[in-house]
């Protein structure tokens, strides 16, 4: 047996025991999601289930695993010998009965995550695949970790997860040492080490084989108790109640009890709901979990220059009072002063999906995935393969080795085990990144830095920068500014960069909006010739009043550059930056006439309650 | 012909990024070393001088994956048949440095179905890949924040178990997979993920030598090993040797160190200090220190050991969101480590 460092070593690991048991013991438990920063034990944590388990096999999937080996395709050696087509020896098969853990779960291609957790929930696998139908049980439990801040998964996948469990670093010095010590000692000598918790995992192995979970009672009133605590969380549909229902009773069991206890039932929320867990509707978001609001404050601390709170709703009113007044003031429509001011940094939000998306392969969006797209020009990562239309020219070797297996009786061969014709041959399916461009075409004029807007704007560019950085898009950003429009940043990786620049980025002065626009077509213009996808963020209140020339902006370039942009393909999207009681709506003018998708600065926090229900909707489609 | 080698002791400067390369040679647990700098400055030079210098290893026989002798519960299948057949045989190979180019697809880096076999023989077979010939050597990435996504994943997986698991085109295979990960990279053109930076034990930012002597020094260094290489080899031999025992030396004490509560103190306080995550800087501290220690020729640690190698195990770890600059306030820790240290 493979050795692994004993989950009674580990400090604050209560949970994921009691999680461990539950899935070992009762046959409605299947999946377990662990996640949490990098470094604190989750993988290793995961494998340690063997210790309470010890019969079962521990089955790991790799990263690159593909389809075809999660469900099995045509076993080529059996089809060489025998003419028939049986199903090779592949994950979920080998599944059954035994223990599944996947490591980063989040990264996972969706065409393979998404079937691996329906087979082990369902306990069935049945797919279609090379020729050859598996249909066979998968009585199995499977166990995912991630790292969240790699991309986090969706609602309607986390729900799929029985339970969930956070792991974080203890901050205790003496737990921490303790840590060391045992890794060290573990590392020394494995087998030692392992032996002195073997008494601990026999007595956990005896109470998993004693707990008689399908005997539990449970009352009427309980039942009621659970839709109410799953009705007051805001948990989406019924796979909730029914985890936290199955965990209660298999704890119960765990516990000798034989009925459904309280302190159980405690538990199994815990464990249960924290990923189901939704902000309540109607109402402001409310404050988030402890754990979580401790991490805020620790970024909130670490954020530099975060001098400016957003505003309360009486200083708000006030300053939408001085908006109004600058507004009838001058013609200019509120440009306040020319004078250059640098705006601090507003707070960042978690941002919705700014992108609508347009291809299928953007259902995989929450997993850094957004722009995977079939490659044509044999590059990029293999995952699948199909016969070919026309001539290949990526033959997938294996794939095809396997098409022409059960052929090879009847064939000659000559000193090959293997003969391959022309039917038989196969091309690879490719995806690689499609490699979003997004370019921020920033309005620095004086009227996005009346009333400390700017600070909004910039705290909304932020939030849509760590995105971008889990999507690993490029970014770049422009500003438009006085009398023109200049590049602050060219098309780059490195986000941090990114935000050097949008901490330094000016404000003050006229719109020169139409300068902005077209140098922003320029610069991704050539992104797109690249064969990149360019999308063009621009934040502004649309209120532009110098033209490419200097002067007021004329009607004809107007025209011209509205043209240009709609038949770039570019996608544009119009951030729209007004403030103030009357607005005068040039933003959604401006994205109508060159045919840009038009959002609200507020519309773009993920937990604004309208978003929250659209995106809820998209996953149930 | 063997190749040539420019000895590792005749590197002018760079003594960071030496200190860390020794320190995994002495403890590869400790995890790999990031080198972040710009072009020219002797990386990939240091890196195959290291492995020149280092002792053969002793190996299964015959294995891919090059299966270390006497760890049987870690070798790869094939091995550990060889091993209860009584067909293994032990044999000696050097260290190599295994390169890990940009381009590689999947398949070459985890391994895959070996065609050619599949077609003569009609049986299944495992081609091993890049992952498979850097067990137990160096494997060095050039560049590794230009490299793929799905490539990186792949890495990140078989460098925290030290086990490479296939599961492809039919081949269900795993091997051990364990070795020290040297990525070099250049910051301006673009980050490494968080999470493949935390695996990187430890970090060294270079840049070119500044001071005016030393450069001119290299220079006549490099002119004289391409004139006459075996000549200059030989001048470093003994340099060379002495350093080789050194390391066997600390190589086999460390693994009887046992660091003192008083340094892992420090090791805990220096991380709650500077709010790092998580428990890989704790115990990347220790085991360095513990390297550190035997490479000086010492049996026990001592909490000043923790400060001295704290520089190389935590600037990459510092930053908790993309946007912060990962850099140390040199200053500010010196004075708060020797604050620390007086205290404990």
């Amino acid at each position: 047996m493979k050795a692994y460092m004993p989950l009674a070593s580990m400090s604050g690991t209560d949970d994921i025991r009691d999680a461990f048991m539950c899935l070992l013991c009762s046959p409605d438990l299947r999946t377990l999601l662990i996640t949490g920063p990098p470094g604190t034990g989750k993988s290793a944590a995961a494998r340690s289930i063997a210790g309470f388990a010890p019969d079962k096999k521990i089955i790991e999937i790799p990263q690159n695993v593909t389809r075809e080996q999660l469900f099995g395709s045509v076993d080529i050696e059996e089809a060489i010998k025998t003419g028939r087509k049986v199903t090779a020896d592949s994950v979920l098969g080998r599944a059954d009965g035994n223990i599944l853990i996947a490591d980063n779960a989040n990264l996972l291609p969706a065409d393979v995550f998404q079937p691996l957790l329906n087979a082990v929930s369902d306990g069935i696998v049945k797919a279609e695949i090379g020729g050859v139908s598996v249909d066979s049980a998968c009585d199995s439990v499977l166990i995912c970790t991630m790292d969240p801040e790699e991309g986090g998964l969706s609602p309607h996948m986390l729900d799929r997860f029985d339970m969930c469990i956070v792991t974080s670093s203890p901050e205790d010095e003496g737990i921490r040492k303790e840590i060391i010590r045992n890794n060290l000692e573990y590392e020394r000598d494995p087998s030692g080490f392992m032996a002195a918790y073997s008494a601990i995992e026999a007595e956990i192995r005896n109470r998993i084989s004693d707990a008689s979970v399908l005997t539990v009672v449970v009352d009427d009133g309980y039942l009621d108790l659970i839709s109410q605590i799953c009705g007051e969380m805001f948990v989406e549909g019924h796979r909730g109640d029914i985890a936290v229902l199955n965990a209660a009773c298999a704890l119960s069991a765990l516990h000798g009890r034989k009925r459904a206890g309280m302190d159980e039932l405690k538990e199994a929320v815990r464990l249960c709901l924290s990923h189901r867990r939704r902000e309540p509707p109607q109402m402001p978001p409310e404050s988030p979990p402890e754990q979580e609001k401790q991490e805020e404050q620790q970024e909130e601390k670490d954020e530099p220059e975060q001098e400016s709170e957003p505003p309360d709703s009486g200083s708000e009113n006030q300053e939408r009072q001085q908006e109004d007044l600058d507004d009838s003031d001058t013609e200019d429509n509120g440009e306040g002063s020319s004078e250059e001011k640098v705006f601090a940094v507003g707070e960042e939000f978690d941002v919705r999906d700014f992108i609508p998306p347009e291809s299928r392969f953007s259902r995989s969006r929450k997993t850094g995935k957004r722009d995977l797209s079939e490659s044509h020009d044999n590059t990029g990562r293999t995952v699948g393969d199909r016969i070919p239309a026309g001539k290949v020219t990526d033959v997938a070797l294996a794939a095809s080795i396997r098409a022409a297996a059960p052929y090879q009786m009847s064939r000659e061969h000559g000193n090959l085990a293997v003969v391959l014709k022309k039917d038989d041959l196969r091309e690879k399916i490719r995806v690689k990144m499609k490699g979003t461009r997004l370019l921020f075409v920033v309005d620095g004029s004086g009227s996005v830095g009346a009333h400390e807007r700017m600070v909004s704007v910039k705290g909304a560019i932020l939030s849509m920068l760590n995105d971008a950085y889990r999507r690993r898009d490029e970014v770049g950003m422009a500003v438009f500014r006085n009398q023109g429009a200049e590049l602050v940043l060219p098309m780059t990786r490195s986000v941090l960069t990114a935000y050097k620049s949008l901490k330094e980025l000016p404000t003050g002065g006229r719109t020169p909006l139409l300068s902005g626009l077209v140098l922003g077509y320029e610069v991704l213009k050539r992104e797109a010739d690249a064969g990149c996808e360019p999308v063009m963020v621009v934040l502004t209140d649309g209120r532009g009043n110098v033209g490419l020339e200097g002067g007021k902006p004329s009607p004809e370039e107007i025209e011209k550059t509205a043209e240009v942009l709609r038949d770039s393909g570019i996608r544009i999207i119009v951030i729209d930056t007004e403030v103030g009681l009357i607005r005068f709506g040039k933003a959604l003018l401006l994205s109508r006439m060159i045919g840009a998708e038009y959002l609200l600065l507020e519309d773009l926090n993920a937990e604004t309650i309208s978003e929250t229900i659209r995106s809820a909707m998209s996953w149930f489609e | 012909m063997k190749r040539v080698c420019y000895p590792f002791t005749a590197i002018v400067g760079q003594e960071e990024m030496k200190d860390a390369l020794i320190l995994n040679t002495i403890n590869p647990a400790i995890g790999g070393v990031l080198i972040r700098g710009e072009k020219g400055t002797a990386k990939s030079t240091a890196v195959r001088a290291l492995a020149d210098l280092l002792p053969s290893r002793d190996v299964i026989e015959g294995c891919a994956c090059g299966c270390a002798w006497g760890n049987k519960d870690a070798a790869c299948p094939e091995c550990q048949e060889r091993i209860a057949s009584g067909t293994a045989a032990r044999t000696s190979v050097p260290m190599s440095v295994v390169e890990l180019p940009l381009s590689s697809t999947e398949d070459r880096v985890a391994g895959t179905l070996d065609i050619e076999h599949a077609i003569t023989t009609g049986k299944k077979k495992f081609e091993p890949g890049i992952l498979a010939k850097a067990n137990g050597n160096i494997l060095y990435v050039d560049e590794v924040n230009l490299l793929d996504d799905h490539i990186v994943d792949l890495l990140l997986d078989a460098a925290a178990m030290g086990v490479n698991y296939i599961e492809r085109e039919g081949v269900s295979y795993y091997h051990p997979s364990k070795f020290i990960l040297i990525g070099t990279m250049n910051p301006e053109e673009g980050d490494l993920r968080p999470q493949l930076l935390d695996r990187f034990g430890l970090m060294v930012d270079i840049r070119g030598e500044q001071d005016e002597k030393k450069r001119s020094e290299i220079i006549r260094r490099r002119l004289a090993f391409e004139r006459d290489p075996d000549a200059f080899i030989r001048e470093y031999e003994g340099s060379n040797a002495e350093l080789r025992e050194k390391i066997v030396a600390a190589r086999s004490a460390v693994k009887d160190i046992i660091p003192d509560d008083r340094t892992m103190d420090m090791a805990v306080k220096i991380s709650l200090h500077l709010g790092v995550d998580g428990h890989r800087s704790d115990l990347t501290l220790v085991k360095t220190a513990c390297a550190y220690a035997a490479m000086n020729g010492r049996d026990k640690t001592r909490p000043e050991d923790v400060a001295a190698v704290s520089r190389l195990v935590l600037p990459h770890r510092m930053r908790k969101n993309p946007f912060q600059d990962s850099s140390l306030d040199a200053g500010g820790l010196d004075q708060w480590i020797k604050d620390t240290l007086a205290e404990l």
